[in-house]
């Protein structure tokens, strides 16, 4: 079931609050994973906090700007930045979302939702290559929360993920989380959304929480993992096995005890489904 | 609507400074029927409001990275008008970096113009040293002179040494009291009744990646920026004296460069009279 699936362990979104424990080499955790673009400086705090979390434990660099599915030319100086962070680095591998957030140049810093149609997976798919050729290295995609769906829609989400992975032939990050919003948003079941995802294509989970607004759930990264999200991340164990996993805590992120707690109950999780 | 049509609709949207509903109102038929048309609906959360997920998300990560940026500035305008402020700054300026903290680069230079200047003169220059600040973070890395090079000096290459300033340094002048008025933000107090007297301040990044500001006197400000502009020891000395030769002696200029080396500030020696 597992393949050729590379095995981190169980790791921790690296954010500011933090950055002194990569600083002081006590990173006592399996892997860290780091926001691209606060990397994309040349020097200062943040490339030592980067080299030095490096030096201690694989690194993955997770970016948010790439916009895959946006329809104009990608950013070449960007991508070219990100090849360089990740041939200085080098980064167990690399990831972004699948969604769109730039359009005439302008960067939405959000993760927009793409409608799920013919047109869309083909310029995803094209793109992907492209992306892999300039970072020389292949590149993971996450799926995204959403609040608006498109009416042209052809398929369900999953399936479009799916395609995405089996056209192009890049691995894919679930995040469990994003997978319990979304169903919430759109009314469908996060078992259906799990079944629909090859086995094999999934390199990496992503687990966090989101709040609960009343008429729809916001992917807010605040908090310990819901009770809800550990419940699908047991599914998700059962279906795709053992694959690297990774805490978000991005909004009053707590101190570092409890994040590493965070990923060591995954770990637990982990254990006793598979054994 | 292709994909190129949908995501220009879905950014015209989350871009409308007053929300999707008013968007809505303002926008022809045509846009109307489109968005209609392009995002779905369910009873309990319209695609209006669906959209305006977005929105929100759109102005208020913006607002908070620039506060995150322009710290001081943000302080003594006050959260509604610091806010208008950015909102009024993204849409004449949408960001055209990957990088979100980058977004509001050129603030300082929209606040000369704007009336939040106007009810608060010299707001400009303080939002200029802040971004100074934030931009010192993460610039190249660079080697620092160190005493053994200066005690290196033959005593009659003095007259034409030329130091160099660190690339993170910045000498910025500000009517307010920027230091003063940054230790009562970090102190969480009330602003002060502000009062206008032109100084210089200085911003740099030492070796060990932390960003530093001071605020000069006017001499060693003179002095420094002659070194800046390329100028010899004896020219920064020249300078640093003033036009009745009275305000700075050479031992005082020598008494700053040795806080210079201590602070770093100093990042590469030649001699004049060997170029």
């Amino acid at each position: 079931m597992n393949g050729d699936r590379p095995q981190l362990g169980h790791g921790v979104g690296l954010r500011v609050p933090h950055y002194e424990r990569a600083l002081a080499g006590t990173l006592d955790v399996d892997w860290v994973e780091v926001i691209t673009e606060n990397f994309l400086g040349l020097g200062g705090r943040p490339r030592a906090v980067l080299l030095g979390a490096r030096a201690q434990v694989p690194v993955v660099l997770h970016g948010v700007s790439l916009g895959i599915g946006s329809v104009e030319p990608l950013d070449e100086p960007y991508l070219t930045r990100v090849r360089e962070l990740a041939d200085e680095v080098d980064p167990a591998w690399v990831s972004d979302h699948l969604c769109w957030g730039r359009i005439d140049g302008h960067h939405a810093h959000d993760l927009l939702p793409l409608p799920y149609t013919e047109e869309a997976l083909n310029l995803v798919v094209e793109r992907v290559e492209q992306v892999q050729d300039a970072l020389a290295r292949p590149l993971l995609l996450e799926n995204v929360s959403s609040y608006v769906a498109y009416r042209a829609s052809a398929m369900p989400e999953w399936e479009f993920v799916a395609e995405v992975s089996r056209r192009s032939g890049c691995k894919l990050l679930l995040d469990v989380n994003n997978v319990v919003v979304s169903a919430r948003n759109f009314e469908f079941d996060p078992l259906d959304y799990l079944g629909g995802i090859p086995t094999d294509a999934v390199w990496q989970f992503h687990l966090a929480n989101h709040t609960d607004r009343g008429h729809y759930k916001f992917d807010s990264h605040e908090g310990a993992v819901s009770d809800e999200v550990w419940e699908v991340y047991r599914a998700a164990l059962r279906r795709f096995g053992k694959v690297s996993t990774l805490i978000e805590w991005d909004e009053d992120v707590p101190a570092w005890d409890i994040l590493r707690g965070e990923s060591q109950k995954a770990a637990a999780i982990e254990a006793e489904v598979l054994g | 609507m292709n994909l190129r049509d949908t995501q220009a609709l879905l950014w015209r949207a989350i871009a409308w400074p007053t929300g999707v509903d008013d968007f809505l109102a303002q926008a022809d038929v045509e846009t109307r029927q489109a968005f209609a048309e392009t995002f779905a609906d369910t009873p309990a959360f319209s695609r209006a409001a669906r959209v305006q997920v977005y929105a929100e998300a759109y102005f208020w990560r913006l607002y908070e990275v620039a506060v995150d940026q322009y710290p001081v500035t943000a302080w003594i305008a006050g959260s509604v008008p610091f806010h208008d402020l950015i909102t009024d700054f993204v849409l004449a300026h949408p960001s055209r970096t990957p990088d979100v903290r980058r977004f509001a680069t050129g603030l300082a230079s929209m606040l000369r113009t704007h009336p939040l200047e106007r009810t608060h003169p010299g707001l400009a220059e303080v939002a200029a040293v802040d971004w100074a600040i934030s931009d010192a973070v993460d610039r190249v890395d660079e080697e620092r002179l160190s005493v053994a090079v200066l005690q290196r000096i033959p005593a009659p290459a003095w007259p034409t040494a030329r130091f160099g300033l660190t690339r993170t340094a910045a000498l910025l002048p500000c009517t307010l009291p920027y230091s003063t008025l940054r230790q009562a933000w970090a102190a969480e107090q009330p602003v002060p009744v502000l009062e206008r007297t032109p100084v210089t301040v200085l911003v740099w990044r030492q070796a060990d990646h932390d960003v530093y500001q001071r605020t000069l006197n006017p001499a060693e400000a003179r002095a420094l920026r002659t070194l800046d502009a390329g100028g010899t020891f004896a020219e920064a000395c020249d300078a640093a004296a003033g036009p009745l030769a009275n305000e700075a002696s050479p031992a005082d200029v020598a008494g700053w460069l040795q806080r210079w080396l201590a602070d770093d500030l100093l990042a590469s020696y030649s001699d004049a009279s060997e170029s």
